[in-house]
């Protein structure tokens, strides 16, 4: 009996905590959200009015103009992972919003791949791409877009600079995407935790991360009523594949 | 020809900066203001303005309260309205014509303020 009172005594102080944190989470997230909005529109100001100023031929000017650049990236790259914090809370509270409407998957595919571009060439990973056309559903195309992004980003981060396979295509009215990269892979422990919270494969001393991509992943994916898994093999690279069901109201 | 005028209403001084810049380098004529009750001080001075950018989470009189006091105004009620906000889903509970997440993307800010300033 006593055990039991105590067990759930520990049970609700976890709860406690988890809330606690989770505002916390909240809190900060905000808080470094309302900067980093100023810091933004400064920046994308500075690359607009920078080439107008006529003398930036010089290599000073030019110098200038990619730090200018280069700052841009960075802040977009912390503006994504802020908004991947305050994704976690709303996830975690039943709050993460989904608008759902027709729209064409090939399409929304095809766009993750465009804003990835300049990474999957820095990383020289050469991408294959099957596409089917004209795969359309109800989908949030910007959450799964965030997804799609998710999945290209750790095929580029753990792919060891090697080719990287996108596949969608269509059956019985469920579009199955597949993303492949022939990276380090993942052991059996990993496969299961990676698409919990603040969950990573590999060291934090090896790769950075919150830890929160994925976990994010299988939300979006789950508020579509679809499902994610991973395929993979340590030292043989992974496939992430996704099914979504294609139905339209 | 005068150029389009745009309200901000925002309480941050760095984003309320950043977009009154944005938007004057862009070619419109600016106002801002700290928070709803100077919005509406400020609309009842002037000509109403084509657009109005408003912040939601705000001291004195949040975006909510400024969207309640000129929704019965005839004049006041006809100005579109974009929120700024971090979080979409408080969009769900308000209306306006727009909406643009924080951190803001210039290029979007740009597009937003052209399309509602020449439908006027």
């Amino acid at each position: 009996m006593k055990d039991l009172i105590e067990e759930k005594s520990t049970n609700e102080k976890n709860k406690v905590s988890l809330k606690l944190r989770d505002e916390f989470i909240s809190i900060a997230a905000h808080e470094l959200n309302t900067p980093l909005t100023a810091l933004t529109l400064q920046l994308h100001l500075i690359n607009k009015l920078l080439p107008e100023i006529g003398s930036l031929e010089n290599a000073k000017g030019k110098t200038i103009q990619n730090l200018a650049q280069s700052s841009a990236i960075q802040v977009e790259r912390l503006s994504s992972l802020i908004e991947n914090l305050l994704d976690t809370t709303r996830a975690s509270t039943g709050k993460l919003y989904i608008e759902r409407k027709k729209e064409d998957l090939t399409e929304i595919v095809k766009k993750a791949i465009k804003l990835n571009e300049i990474e999957l060439e820095n990383a020289k990973c050469t991408l294959t791409i099957h596409l089917e056309t004209s795969v359309y559903g109800e989908f949030d195309s910007s959450r799964i877009q965030q997804v799609i992004t998710n999945l290209l980003k750790n095929a580029i981060k753990y792919g060891a600079g090697k080719p990287i396979e996108i596949d969608l295509h269509v059956k019985n009215s469920v579009a199955k995407l597949v993303v492949c990269d022939h990276g380090i892979g993942l052991d059996l422990d990993s496969k299961v935790r990676i698409f919990k919270r603040f969950e990573r494969a590999s060291s934090m001393k090896t790769y950075a991360g919150l830890g929160l991509g994925l976990y994010l992943s299988k939300e979006i994916v789950t508020a579509h009523g679809g499902t994610i898994k991973v395929e993979s093999k340590p030292g043989s690279g992974s496939c992430f594949i996704i099914k979504l069901p294609l139905y339209i109201n | 020809m005068q150029n389009p005028s745009i309200l901000i209403i925002e309480d941050e001084d760095g984003i309320r900066e950043g977009l009154g810049l944005s938007l004057k380098v862009g070619g419109y004529h600016v106002l801002v203001a700290s928070n709803g009750r100077e919005g509406l001080d400020i609309l009842s001075q002037i000509t109403p303005p084509q657009l109005i950018f408003l912040d939601l989470m705000m001291p004195v009189m949040n975006g909510w309260e400024f969207i309640e006091n000129i929704k019965n105004n005839e004049k006041l009620s006809k100005i579109p309205i974009v929120v700024i906000s971090a979080y979409s889903e408080q969009v769900q509970s308000i209306q306006s014509q727009g909406f643009l997440k924080k951190p803001i993307d210039l290029k979007l800010l740009y597009q937003t303020a052209k399309e509602w300033c020449e439908v006027i």
